[in-house]
């Protein structure tokens, strides 16, 4: 099986509409699962139409927590947190859940054992399949939870199995938007990496911020310019950018009410008008002739 | 006033609203553009300002002192990021970018043979244009926690932020620890959303967040006119959230966008009188 | 020369795993003169864990004091590890564990030395291009 991952940087720039048309695409040809590592946001399976078969709530994430009656306020677990998640409170030390890294510092500096490090409940992973057939798995932070990168992980071993029980041949990750925790849980271990960028000045720099990670972990990987005809100027500079650094454009992609049409009726833009999909069908051939 | 730009979902044009009330506002008063979207920070962009690097982002690392170790491997076995490799016989070996500054291992080596040292996670950015003072935050490309480059944005400005009327802060997209730490100590949020089935998804996820911090919400619908904005109408109902604001789409909001300067559209002011 | 092998299962005749922080199992074996000894299989607890597998799969094949690995993807924290500890790392090709043995007996395996830097998007030096 050969996973792709869709990325980008910046947000809103098109990776679901990229991973939902490709997969639709590909599937015509090849058995496809698609993977929504958004765990912010999880998107994909909004435009597939997934009917959830299977959902499990996973830990990833540990906290810590107080036992009253053993604390006697000496408070040196507020100087030892380096999250802030420790404050001062009348008596007691009050947890902040929210920046609390489970790191456990607190555990061992209390002298009378009145902090427990325990795993919460931080996330759902779902399975299901698509209106068009194949399966997609998502991934669902639980709000204001945090470990985003490692239910990425967890998102992708579901991803995995799925993956091995439908014979999938290609994977499509449709990723986070940015480049911290979630996206590199990501991008690890993918064999081809898309990058959906548009003509805008933070377009392209954010474009620049992602390269720079899939150069790190030096994957292969092509881009697609979107909106490509609301700036052509800078759309001209990221194929520059784009040849320089040795990426092959693998699409450019209209701006046009549709694509707006299209999301708000939870399609792919490739089944809501047909005159798309001879783009992604020349993506999909360019990429298959990578894979070779 | 300490405002915070956010919504969600990505590309709903945060940076766009962000920049242009900084800009309306500092016309009259003081304001501070706190551009905390630190994994890819875009409003100088938008604004075309010239940054200048102001200060380096630090992160707390362990420092071993081998000749005070004993390999004993506690600091590796607490160690929850898995940042310190113990072979037995041998001294632990540290990962520098798996570390998350916790000191767990600093607690716990007994023979106290770790202390503390800095690295580099991300840079502090100022510049002015436009009468608006911008202060940015930028992360380290390859460091993984968000969180920790906002809060020391936040605590550089701390210092100055007396001074100014007005502060607006633009958050990243999603509800993670980058966003979290950036909405902390806002005294209103505006959430900028699209009507579109994930622009509401996304709004619903972000207004439980702000519902949980006990930040006041309204909504701006940007691109109003494409979609469907009863979506967001819904949505509004439902969290008894007011929409102070609709965007339509148009090809001077594109074209601003797309050049480098401020959107000025009447829109932008409708919303500052209905804040006011 | 005691070599880990990143598998999908115990012992020299299954699957070589390219993963090498979240492979299955390890097969220690050792590669000596013109034998190969099968000496055991480690579980590895590395793919069930959150964050830090490579690292935590460096160390334990480091502690069964092995001189190489055959693995596929070997990140770039994994990589410093290994590295630091002397250890060399080959790229296995597809095939059992017994088969990658058989090439690094012969010499015939691709040692990978380049944790960083170069060959990017040139054609060359992905080292995972199977």
């Amino acid at each position: 099986m050969k996973v792709i991952n869709v990325l980008s940087g910046k947000g809103g720039t098109g990776k679901t509409m990229v991973s939902s048309s490709l997969l639709w695409t590909m599937s015509r040809k090849k058995r496809v699962v698609g993977i929504d590592c958004d765990v912010d946001a999880a998107n994909l399976g909004m435009v597939l139409g997934v009917k959830i078969t299977r959902r499990k709530e996973i830990e990833t994430s540990e906290k810590a927590f107080l036992i009253e009656e053993k604390c006697t306020g000496c408070f040196k677990c507020v100087d030892v947190c380096n999250f802030s998640a420790i404050e001062k409170g009348d008596k007691k030390p009050v947890f902040n859940r929210f920046l609390c890294e489970g790191c456990g510092s607190c555990e061992l500096v209390c002298p009378e054992n009145a902090i427990e490090i325990k795993t919460v409940k931080n996330a759902w992973i779902t399975e299901g399949a698509s209106r068009y057939g194949f399966p997609v798995v998502s991934g669902q932070l639980k709000m204001g939870e945090s470990g985003s990168g490692k239910i990425v992980t967890e998102v992708g071993r579901t991803g995995e199995r799925v993956a091995k029980e439908n014979k999938s041949e290609i994977m499509i990750i449709d990723s986070a938007a940015g480049i911290s925790c979630p996206v590199i849980a990501s991008v690890r271990n993918t064999d081809y990496v898309i990058a959906v960028s548009e003509p805008t000045p933070s377009g392209f720099n954010d474009l620049k911020r992602a390269i720079k990670l899939v150069e790190f972990f030096k994957i292969p990987c092509g881009l697609i310019i979107n909106k490509f005809d609301i700036n052509k100027e800078l759309t001209r500079k990221i194929e520059n950018f784009a040849k320089e650094k040795g990426l092959s454009v693998l699409g450019r992609i209209p701006y046009h009410k549709d694509f707006v049409d299209a999301a708000v009726n939870l399609k792919p833009v490739v089944v809501y008008k047909k005159k798309y999909r001879e783009i992604f069908e020349n993506i999909a051939e360019k990429i298959y002739s990578w894979f070779e | 006033m300490r405002i915070a730009v956010t919504g969600g979902k990505g590309g709903t044009g945060k940076s766009i609203v962000s920049t242009a009330l900084a800009f309306e506002l500092s016309k009259k008063q003081k304001t501070l553009l706190m551009d905390l979207d630190v994994e890819c920070p875009n409003d100088h962009l938008i604004l075309s300002i010239k940054r200048e690097k102001v200060k380096d982002i630090f992160q707390k690392i362990p420092k071993f002192d081998f000749s005070k170790c004993v390999k004993c491997g506690t600091c590796s076995k607490v160690c929850k990021e898995n940042a310190i490799v113990f072979i037995e016989g041998q001294y632990p070996r540290f990962i520098p970018e798996q570390c998350t500054g916790c000191n767990a291992c600093c607690i716990a080596c007994p023979t106290k043979a770790i202390s503390q040292t800095e690295k580099k996670i991300g840079e502090i950015y100022y510049g002015k244009g436009y009468g608006m003072d911008l202060v940015s935050g930028e992360m380290v490309i390859g460091y993984e926690e968000a969180g920790p480059v906002v809060n020391a944005v936040k605590e550089y400005v701390k210092k100055t932020e007396k001074g100014y009327k007005h502060i607006i802060i633009d958050t990243s997209a999603g509800t993670h620890c980058g966003v979290i730490s950036a909405l902390m100590g806002c005294e209103l949020a505006l959430c900028v959303t699209e009507p579109t089935p994930f622009g509401k998804h996304d709004l619903e996820l972000i207004l439980d967040l702000l519902n949980v911090l006990g930040i006041p919400a309204k909504i701006i619908i940007n691109r109003s006119d494409i979609g469907d904005k009863k979506l967001i109408g819904t949505i509004s109902k439902k969290y008894k959230t007011e929409i102070i604001g609709e965007i339509p789409y148009k090809k001077s909001i594109l074209d601003a966008y797309s050049k480098g300067v401020p959107v000025k559209e009447k829109e932008i002011e409708n919303i500052l009188r209905v804040l006011k | 020369m005691k070599t880990a092998i990143s598998s999908a299962g115990p012992g020299i005749e299954s699957q070589v795993d390219t993963r090498f922080g979240r492979c299955a199992y390890f097969v220690i074996v050792n590669v000596e003169g013109n034998e190969i000894k099968e000496e055991k299989s480690i579980e590895n607890p590395g793919v069930n864990m959150p964050g830090g597998a490579g690292i935590s799969a460096a160390q334990i094949v480091a502690n069964e004091k092995v001189k190489a690995v055959v693995s596929g993807n070997v990140g770039p924290k994994a990589f410093y590890v290994l590295n630091s500890l002397g250890i060399e790392i080959y790229q296995a090709v597809p095939g059992t564990v017994k088969e990658n043995a058989e090439k690094l007996l012969r010499n015939e395996l691709q040692k990978i030395d380049s944790g960083s830097g170069g060959g990017f998007a040139r054609g060359r030096g992905f080292g995972r291009r199977f």
